[in-house]
């Protein structure tokens, strides 16, 4: 009988034992204000071409609350509808004259020049703010934001681009918000777009 | 002779709920049963230099045999073809359909994001209010003309 009682007493001694490790543990995790410094070091500053062919430093959307789209004037089917999506969607926000701004950057340099970025990002009869640069530039962009891209071949000379289609979403103060997905359905982007413009 | 009379007979009878009696024999008895429809075609406009456009439209098959569409042709210098875009991981790319098949008695939908006409080598921007012609090439159903009308960049599809 005693060694019962003394083996029943060392499993609650163990229990103690392992509740405290729990415990401590769980203090050592990181806080959530540390969680918030690693996501504010995604994208960052950057410098690229408007359309205008002058220079647009990032510092430009300061302030502005804006969804960023990679992609590439030549693209037939992919890029001009989810910039119309994005035209449409704001449109839906009535709140402000302008709740974010809608960016595009292309991720094929070589042929899209200002000019070109210039005349297709106007064919959305909205603001939409095209960006270009100089190969070098635009790498360096791709790697601040994760954005993958590579051109496939095509019959007749050309080529068309797989690339990360994803809308990145940043917030008024800079910060990264949350991402529209390719197949995403208006609802839910409707409501990502109403929260960066508040 | 007789076979294909009477067959061209059947034909006009099983369609006449659908369309006028006096149109559809002479096409129907062309090449074979399959008869697709081609509905609702439409293309965004391109911005100048941009030599890509996509086509997209509904290809219904009311028949009871599949059919395929094989191959595209527009008005040189460009060229058509069937691409399908699909998106793994975030990353959107686009592959070659060779061959599309139309099941019997469905329909397939080419749209935005999803299959689509890819035309290439466009000398002049599709402008918003012209017309795209296109010839599609079905297996069992034959060529379909079809004049696709341009509707502008933010439009997702013919009202």
């Amino acid at each position: 009988m005693k060694r019962v009682r003394v083996f029943l007493w060392a499993l609650v001694g163990i229990a103690i034992a392992a509740f405290a490790v729990l415990l401590i543990s769980r203090q050592n995790e990181p806080k959530p204000q540390d969680q918030q410094i690693t996501l504010a070091s995604f994208g960052g500053p950057f410098t690229l071409v408007g359309a205008d062919g002058q220079p647009f430093s990032s510092s430009k959307l300061n302030g502005k609350a804006y969804a960023l789209f990679f992609g590439f004037t030549h693209c037939p089917d992919v890029c001009p509808t989810t910039l119309a999506r994005l035209v449409k969607l704001r449109q839906q926000l009535a709140q402000v004259d302008r709740p974010f701004e809608i960016v595009f950057v292309s991720v094929d340099p070589e042929r899209d020049k200002p000019a070109d970025v210039g005349a297709y990002t106007a064919l959305f009869n909205s603001p939409v703010i095209g960006l270009t640069g100089s190969p070098a530039q635009v790498e360096q962009v791709k790697k601040q934001f994760g954005i993958f891209s590579q051109k496939v071949a095509q019959p007749g000379g050309e080529y068309s681009v797989n690339h990360t289609s994803t809308v990145l979403l940043f917030d008024k103060t800079g910060h990264f918000s949350g991402t529209i997905a390719t197949d995403e359905t208006d609802e839910p982007a409707l409501a990502k777009l109403k929260r960066i413009s508040a | 002779m007789k076979r294909i009379i009477l067959l061209a007979a059947l034909l006009a009878v099983s369609c006449s709920k659908e369309q006028p009696p006096e149109k559809p024999a002479k096409e129907e008895a062309k090449k074979g049963p399959v008869n697709v429809r081609v509905m609702n075609p439409w293309a965004r406009e391109t911005a100048p230099g941009q030599t890509m456009g996509a086509a997209y439209m509904t290809i219904r098959n009311p028949s009871w045999d599949t059919d395929w569409l094989q191959s595209v042709t527009v008005d040189a210098p460009a060229t058509a073809a069937v691409h399908d875009t699909a998106t793994a991981n975030g990353v959107t790319s686009m592959k070659a359909v060779p061959s599309l098949e139309i099941p019997a008695g469905g329909a397939v939908q080419l749209k935005p994001q999803g299959t689509h006409i890819m035309i290439s080598g466009l000398a002049a921007p599709l402008k918003e209010g012209s017309s795209l012609a296109l010839t599609l090439h079905f297996k069992g159903s034959g060529d379909r003309k079809i004049d696709v009308p341009v509707l502008d960049a933010a439009s997702d599809g013919p009202k």
